[in-house]
């Protein structure tokens, strides 16, 4: 019983939440914004953002400081939700501080690689600190690879760093294969989760929208690896993520092998997410796939009961909205028309 | 019971009249503007994003007349016309003449705002007990005050090996407060790292001299001399408003005008010196609207249906006769219906002043909540006010029929002898009148119930939509299975016939209950759509659908049910004022009268509330979320809002 009610309360709680979400009136209104301050200004007055904003001085705000705190807001968005839950076994909040975790550690990787590493401080996220599983003022200190793999000793991505330590058969730190490693990692803790703890049309909807993710994360891997990187089938076979949906067997190995990107416009074209959203005229693959994401996440908010399928669809979404909000301010800041920022974001 | 129909209206013309035709639109107060087609860019329209030329002029007029303390209300301009330039230096004159006190104004708000911000930071340095001039003087350190926000607060533990000191003094949610120092050889790096830390300096005054305490208390002291000086210049300036009210009225009100007029421009797009404007506009006022522009050459206005542009959602304006008007308050908190819906609000309207009268069924208290709502609502323009005044007529009507006028249960047993009745025909302390009253609250409760099906069906077949308006529990289906058992029980009850036979049964229960269960492949079947494909498999489908109807079945008894409560207001009413009664015959011929005003007054705030929401409960759960939707969206018509800047 209690249950049930928990369960209403996350969704009537994420469905008044969405509800004050940017509308498109309010996107066009911002995309009229001439600076980050009168974007800050129109964020703190008239959005959502209102509480999370009220300290701030739009006229001084730096625009890294501007998107700090709106990341901030909608992670303690997520956190506000399942505390409603009081749960405290394993749930999907967890992981979404796992996968801020990875994305950070990767982060690192990368800086090691550059040789910036003490730059990393700078863009971490504070309120991850006290909420992640590792410590990441730690990770922050790491001046090489070797620290790294011993300030996450006893971890599982200690275990992944190690493998793709550099040798001498491989001198460098192979980042492609390493991001691929952890999020196949992420993927897979997730499953076994949503097995272990939701049951028959929870977990069946978790499953689908967890799978839909992972399967236009996959799309998005194969044109850009063909279309922009010309890679070889293998190459493009490999960096896929071992699951399947609405996609048919089929279809991913002919898109692997299509000629050219016409004949792989045409067969993502015949899938059946163009179904649900005709595939023409899209400048990036990502603001098509973020596009049927985003119909399929707003579906399932909407029309499950089920908090946790709530929970997640309204995660989805605020990450999308989050991305639209900062294309504006990144594009208001460099001076791009508004036609063209317009044109990035996922509504 | 109706929505306005709209018309799409289609404008287009030369970039040179968009003005006009907005004046004109606005003028109307019956355009509903939305964002014309091409907005996004496509076939070469590009939505119109020019600064408001009108705003800065509009606001430095305020600025004029809030010190001249000149009210800016709508004053008739006639056939003022004026163009930007013209405007600019009508309203450079009025700033000219109040030019001098408004300097000295000027300097006396830059100063005290400047002192107040200065104030308010030295007041987060409060903390420290040493005097600023030390610290901005000292001689091999530079030292910087300022905010930090939290998130890189926590961050600086990272750079412990860095040579500064950060002291915070204060701290808010986001940000704290406080001052750092560095060599004078590391000042450049140290000032590079906080810049990346997005610390924001705040510059101290030259005049902030000793500890922040002391400081602060200068700077009050200075702040209070200028308030002064300036309440004084706001005196003289105030003289001066009085003179030309009039003329700078009109002023307000045609820049007023032109500035509101402009910002309607967002809603049109351009392409090579052609404006579109798209919006709707109430069928029955076309003819007037498209008169507007028989006069201009250049602009071509014409009438589509309200679906031609598939992109927008005719807007929703409800048609509701005056008495009911007042409760469209009610479905717009709800959420205004679909265009293509129906407007519920006389339904709600009736329902409500109905059940409201019922529960609070007392002539004299009625008579109160008519005279006050309708004072309320004349004079403080409250739309609640004027819904109590018409449930105070209800109230009153049923007060008539219990006889009970302020609590006094007998005042008008005359009356009703004189009309032939040997009592009052309804004495609610009758042991036989309440189970009377319990009967027929829930009958009420079978007729509303069955009435928001009624309407849930007759919306669901305009809309072709067969699964809820024959197979859903709002639908036919659920309409003969709710009514069809209600009728055999009463009848087995009251007139001990059994309709409950193999047929009836068959026909009235089952069948509608495996319509029910089958809704959605039935649908599915009507609409031609084939290969229906349970989400859950079958075995998942049987037991959803199982409890399912298990649950409508049960919402049906619970929903009937829940009208018991209007029965046990009219007792909770009745019970109450004897309460009082019995008060006031205790407190003896002096305190009598004040306890039966008090208790009146006190029975009449609490039950009136009570009642109030409750009825309000029945009405959105038992009735809106059988056939109510919500999902239309406002008619918002152009128009200038004048007056709204004093606000």
């Amino acid at each position: 019983m209690l249950d049930s009610y928990s369960n209403n309360v996350i969704a009537a709680k994420a469905h008044g939440m969405y509800g004050k979400h940017i509308t498109t009136e309010q996107y066009e209104e911002l995309l009229r914004c001439r600076s980050v301050s009168e974007v800050a200004s129109y964020l703190k007055t008239q959005t959502h953002f209102r509480h999370a904003l009220e300290n701030i001085n739009p006229a001084n705000i730096h625009r890294g400081q501007l998107e700090n705190m709106l990341r901030r807001d909608a992670f303690e968005d997520y956190s506000k939700m399942y505390r409603y839950l009081n749960a405290k076994r394993e749930n999907l909040f967890h992981y979404v501080i796992m996968e801020e975790e990875i994305v950070e550690i990767l982060r690192m990787v990368l800086l090691l690689k550059a040789d910036n590493a003490e730059s990393f401080i700078l863009d971490l996220p504070a309120y991850l600190i006290s909420q992640a599983t590792v410590d990441l003022m730690a990770v922050a200190k790491v001046k090489t690879y070797d620290e790294l793999i011993e300030v996450l000793k006893g971890t599982d991505y200690a275990e992944i760093l190690q493998r793709f330590h550099p040798n001498d058969k491989v001198p460098t730190i192979n980042y492609v294969a390493c991001e691929h490693a952890f999020y196949e990692y992420f993927f897979k803790r997730y499953f076994a989760m949503i097995k272990k703890i939701y049951k028959g049309k929870t977990r069946k909807e978790l499953e689908e929208l967890l799978l839909t993710r992972i399967e236009l994360f996959n799309l998005t891997s194969i044109y850009r690896t063909k279309v922009f990187f010309g890679a070889k089938s293998t190459t493009v076979a490999r960096r896929l993520y071992p699951y399947r949906y609405k996609l048919k067997e089929k279809q991913i190995q002919n898109m692997i092998e299509a000629p050219d990107k016409e004949a792989l416009e045409r067969i993502i074209a015949s899938t059946a997410y163009a179904r649900q959203l005709p595939f023409k005229d899209y400048s990036y693959i990502e603001h098509y796939t973020n596009r049927v994401s985003y119909q399929i996440n707003r579906k399932y908010l909407h029309f499950s009961t089920n908090a946790a399928v709530v929970f997640l669809a309204y995660f989805t979404l605020s990450e999308l909205e989050l991305g639209n909000i900062i294309n504006i301010i990144e594009g208001i800041r460099y001076q791009v028309a508004a036609e063209e920022i317009r044109k990035l974001l996922i509504l | 019971m109706s929505i306005e129909r709209m018309s799409l209206i289609n404008i287009m013309g030369s970039i040179n009249s968009l003005d006009r035709v907005l004046e004109l639109c606005c003028n109307t107060e019956i355009f509903h503007p939305e964002m014309a087609a091409g907005s996004s860019g496509e076939k070469g329209f590009r939505p119109m994003q020019e600064e408001n030329p009108y705003s800065p002029l509009l606001q430095r007029l305020m600025d004029a007349f809030r010190m001249l303390s000149v009210p800016a209300v709508y004053s008739d301009y006639g056939d003022l016309s004026m163009d930007v330039a013209d405007l600019r230096e009508a309203v450079q004159k009025i700033w000219c003449d109040v030019t001098e006190a408004s300097k000295r104004s000027e300097e006396l708000k830059n100063s005290i705002s400047m002192h107040e911000q200065v104030l308010a930071q030295v007041n987060h340095l409060q903390g420290l007990n040493v005097s600023l001039d030390d610290i901005v003087r000292s001689k091999y350190s530079v030292a910087r005050f300022g905010k930090l926000p939290k998130d890189s607060y926590l961050k600086l533990s990272y750079f412990e090996k860095k040579n500064f000191f950060f002291f915070d003094f204060d701290h808010d949610e986001d940000y704290y407060w406080g001052v750092y120092f560095a060599p004078e050889e590391n000042a450049e790096e140290i000032e590079e790292l906080f810049a990346s830390l997005y610390f924001e300096e705040i510059k101290l005054p030259d005049y902030a001299h000793g500890t922040p305490q002391i400081a602060a208390h200068e700077i009050e002291e200075q702040l209070d001399k200028e308030r002064g000086e300036l309440e004084a210049v706001h005196d003289q300036l105030r003289e001066l408003g009085e003179g030309k009210r009039e003329e700078f009225q009109k002023l307000y009100s045609y820049l007023k005008m032109k500035n509101d007029t402009f910002a309607f421009r967002r809603y049109a797009v351009t392409a090579y010196r052609q404006f579109h404007l798209e919006g709707f506009v109430p069928k029955n006022r076309v003819d007037e609207f498209m008169d507007l522009f028989q006069n201009m050459e250049d602009v071509i206005c014409e009438v589509q249906p309200e679906d031609a542009d598939a992109r927008l959602k005719p807007p929703v304006k409800l048609k509701t006769n005056w008495f009911f008007r007042p409760f469209e308050m009610f479905v717009t908190m709800y959420g205004l219906p679909d265009y293509y819906d129906v407007n519920p609000t006389s339904f709600i309207g009736f329902i409500y002043v109905l059940l409201f009268g019922v529960m609070f069924g007392d002539l004299g208290q009625g008579l109160i909540l008519v005279i006050g709502g309708y004072l309320f609502w004349r004079f403080k323009k409250m739309q609640l006010g004027a819904i109590v005044s018409r449930c105070g007529i209800s109230s009153m009507v049923f007060g008539t029929v219990y006889g009970s006028v302020f609590g006094f249960e007998n005042l008008l047993d005359p009356m009703f002898h004189a009309l032939g009745f040997a009592e009052k025909p309804i004495d609610v302390f009758e042991s036989q009148t309440t189970n009377m009253l319990l009967i027929s609250v829930v009958g009420i409760g079978v007729i509303v119930v069955a009435s928001s099906i009624i309407m849930n069906i007759y919306l669901g077949l305009r809309k072709k939509n067969y699964e809820s308006a024959v197979f859903s529990n709002n639908g036919i289906a659920g309409l003969v299975l709710y009514l069809g058992t209600i009728l055999a029980a009463v009848l087995m009850l009251v007139s001990g016939i059994n309709l409950f036979h193999p047929l009836f049964i068959l026909l009235v229960i089952v069948l509608p209950l495996l319509l029910m269960a089958l809704k959605e492949p039935l649908a599915r079947l009507c609409e031609h759509k084939r290969g229906f494909k349970p989400e859950g498999g079958v075995a998942g489908f049987i037991m959803q659908t199982f409890f399912e109807l298990f649950e409508m079945v049960l919402s049906y008894v619970t929903n009937t049910l829940s009208f018991l409560r209007v029965g046990g207001f009219v007792l909770s009413h009745a019970g109450m004022m004897a309460v009082v009664m019995m008060l006031a015959e205790m407190v003896g011929t002096v305190g009598n009268p004040i306890v039966v005003v008090i208790g009146n007054l006190f029975v009449m705030v609490l039950e009136g509330l009570l009642v109030g929401i409750q009825v309000l409960r029945l009405v959105f759960y038992e009735t809106f979320s059988r056939f109510y939707e919500g999902d239309g969206k406002p008619y918002v018509p152009a128009k200038v809002e004048y007056g709204e800047e004093e606000n």
